[in-house]
């Protein structure tokens, strides 16, 4: 349903509006997926209420008093009496009662911050469908809070639904801009270009990640700030920007400092970005690195793909079938782990570098195949495409170092040096 | 501004909506009755077959109201007969109205695969005004439901959101200024809106929505070709048939073949792609006089 534009807004805020964000998914009824995910009356308990909510949020504040019958507050605490229910959420869930009971006196606020708590609950309990179906009521009955609207797209994002995400996402964004929320603001454009990047549309994401960069530094928040230069590293090696990424990089690492958790991140996304620009012999070094400390599966499994990528550059070729060896171990024993196909994918790369073909074009077409499920659809038209090339037996996306100016002075005096053999031996 | 509600009972003065009830209590019949107000032509039905009868001359705009149980007596079982109405005309908005008891929950279930588009809880949201919200978010759900499932993932968010309120206004029979309102927009940033989120223009995308709602009801097995034209809103068989020629090459017949919706939503999908590819005018260099508020 479209969350009205606010009286106040100014004609100059007007082109800030942004289309209605989506509520609704493919399901049926709406809610219908709690009781997919709570069995019982629980699960009954939880859908009935959410209705209830979002019936009174979609009501103008004068027509909610007649909504609901006079007896209904009653017949719903004695079903929640003997529905076996956590305190967490039973306190919530008789909060909410109340809008039975006087809607026409219950205060949005209120009704928020009980939806809120038991989507945090199912958060917890891993209820996906549950949270974001009451994060979402939250975000509706106060439709001014961008904070609230950033969480559900968060949520929308977990659960792979990116257009409603997206959706949501921008609503943070015009809501940001105009309650002045910056934080949600700088944060919502930061996950906005990841959806964008996903979906291939790599230049939107860059534009996104500029707007929340300068919102963050006109605000002074230092945080928010480092999350948009480390995404813009990212993006901006995708690009091909190298220089630009390892200027972010820097800028990151400046904020960051030692012992920030994200370093080994940013150590990961600068191999990667290195990788990109051809230059496999600074990359595999950080990668090398960063392997043994690596806890997280997910992690490693990135990691390795760029390892792989990185060895097939500079010619190991041991070191690219171990690497590659352990990214398809690990994709083989849990399909689900993010990165797959990226992972995947950087083997294929690897492989069609070595001109291994039969491997580049297996590999890229299972890369393709994951990121397809998965709406990776960036991922998924570049193994398409390396998997074509790879027929042909081409190699794809052969990047040049163009990062000389980077590297300290005197390995550029070296490099000079030995590239000529006149100057190799110099005269007196 | 106007609202919401304001916007549809504007357009949907030209456009009357049939709701139909098969529900044995007067009391809630004519509480539904007082619910629908101007907005709906009240028609009680009293059995199934009357409800078929009804359904397949029905525009897509038309809801239903139905007790989604056996009558009798002890623990009533769902109607079979409503099983077989969804299945002879899945397109329609049917909305049941019963009580939900904790131990129900697979009953709720069941309705949803039947296709059920809403319910109307007893003794809790079955107030006039409380219905009056049900049948008004109910409008346009199930092409909504059929648009999000069809559309691909790289449409944006933004596209999205303008596609749903799209259908939502197609199937009731608004133009692109109801669009607009419903959005609280002006018809000048609406045209914007639309060729930032590489859609066809406003008037465009509404025909694409009235071409897929008639794709949609010509894949009900209970209705005819005529029946569709009628529904929505062509003088004749013949001004349907060359819409569809127009938008998707096809007869009703070729196109009922293929699966309506499914080659009306390829063909539609064909064209956001052409848009965004630039090979076709996502706006209009001038705002035609009939476009401008």
């Amino acid at each position: 349903m479209p969350i009205k534009p606010s009286k106040a807004s100014s004609a100059r805020k007007r082109r800030w509006n942004a289309p209605p964000p989506l509520t609704r998914g493919t399901e049926t009824i709406e809610g219908e997926e709690i009781l997919d995910e709570v069995e019982g009356s629980a699960g009954v308990l939880l859908w009935q209420t959410i209705r209830n909510v979002s019936l009174w949020t979609a009501t103008e504040g004068k027509s909610r008093g007649e909504l609901f019958v006079g007896t209904a507050a009653e017949q719903r605490r004695k079903a929640a009496k003997k529905a076996k229910l956590e305190s967490a959420v039973r306190e919530p869930l008789e909060a909410l009662s109340q809008l039975l009971e006087s809607p026409g006196g219950i205060r949005p606020r209120e009704v928020a911050a009980a939806s809120t708590r038991i989507a945090e609950w199912a958060l917890e309990r891993e209820l996906p469908a549950t949270a974001q179906i009451y994060m979402q009521a939250a975000a509706l009955a106060t439709p001014r809070s961008a904070e609230l609207a950033l969480r559900v797209g968060l949520i929308s994002r977990s659960r792979r639904q990116f257009a409603r995400a997206e959706s949501w996402f921008r609503q943070a964004i015009t809501l940001g801009r105009q309650t002045g929320a910056w934080p949600a603001y700088t944060l919502s454009y930061v996950e906005l270009s990841e959806l964008q990047a996903r979906r291939g549309s790599v230049g939107e994401a860059r534009r996104s990640l500029i707007k929340a960069m300068r919102a963050a530094r006109r605000k002074g928040l230092t945080a928010e700030e480092a999350r948009a230069l480390h995404a813009l590293q990212r993006v901006s090696a995708l690009l091909g920007r190298y220089d630009d990424a390892e200027s972010y990089a820097r800028l990151v690492f400046d904020v960051y400092g030692d012992d920030h958790p994200d370093v080994a991140r940013l150590t990961r996304d600068v191999a990667f970005g290195r990788i990109l620009a051809g230059s496999y012999e600074t990359a595999l070094p950080l990668l090398r690195a960063l392997e043994p400390l690596a806890a997280d599966p997910a992690e490693r499994l990135l990691i390795d793909g760029h390892l792989a990528r990185a060895a097939a550059g500079l010619r190991k070729g041991g070191e690219f079938e171990a690497a590659a060896k352990r990214v398809h171990d690990a994709v083989d024993a849990s399909p689900d782990l993010p990165g797959a196909p990226a992972a995947l994918l950087d083997v294929a790369h690897g492989a069609s570098l070595l001109g291994k073909w039969a491997v580049a074009r297996k590999t890229a077409g299972r890369a393709a195949e994951l990121a397809q499920e998965r709406l990776e659809l960036r991922i998924s038209q570049e193994a398409t495409a390396l998997a074509e090339a790879a027929r042909e037996k081409k190699t794809l996306n052969v990047h040049h170092d163009t990062r000389d100016q980077e590297k300290p002075f005197e390995d550029r005096l070296l490099e000079t040096l030995g590239a000529s053999e006149k100057l190799a031996t110099p005269t007196r | 501004m106007a609202t919401k509600k304001e916007t549809k009972r504007r357009f949907l003065k030209t456009a009357p909506r049939p709701l139909f009830v098969l529900y044995p209590e007067l009391e809630l019949q004519d509480r539904i009755r007082r619910a629908g107000g101007r907005d709906f032509q009240f028609q009680n039905v009293y059995e199934w077959e009357m409800l078929h009868e009804a359904l397949r001359e029905a525009p897509p705009a038309a809801l239903v109201v139905v007790d989604p149980y056996e009558t009798g007596n002890g623990r009533k079982p769902l109607s079979g007969q409503l099983e077989k109405l969804m299945k002879t005309f899945p397109s329609t908005t049917v909305l049941a109205m019963m009580e939900v008891r904790p131990e129900r929950g697979d009953d709720l279930r069941t309705l949803s695969s039947w296709g059920i588009t809403d319910i109307i809880t007893l003794g809790e949201d079955d107030t006039q005004e409380g219905i009056a919200r049900r049948l008004d978010a109910a409008q346009g759900r199930p092409l909504q439901r059929l648009l999000q499932r069809s559309l691909p993932e790289d449409v944006s968010g933004h596209a999205r959101s303008i596609v749903v309120a799209a259908a939502e206004v197609a199937a009731s029979g608004g133009q692109g200024r109801e669009l607009a309102e419903l959005l609280h927009l002006s018809m000048r940033t609406l045209l914007r809106w639309c060729e930032r989120a590489e859609l066809p223009p406003p008037r465009r995308l509404l025909a694409w929505m009235r071409i897929l709602l008639a794709a949609e009801l010509l894949d009900d097995p209970g209705r005819t070709v005529l029946s569709v034209a009628f529904a929505c809103g062509y003088a004749s068989d013949s001004s349907l048939r060359r819409a569809l020629a127009d938008f998707l090459k096809r007869s009703p017949t070729e196109l009922r073949d293929e699966g309506a919706f499914n080659v009306a939503s390829a063909a539609f999908l064909h064209e956001l792609q052409l848009v965004k590819e630039g090979k076709m005018v996502a706006r209009r260099k001038s705002v035609p006089a009939s476009e401008k508020k």
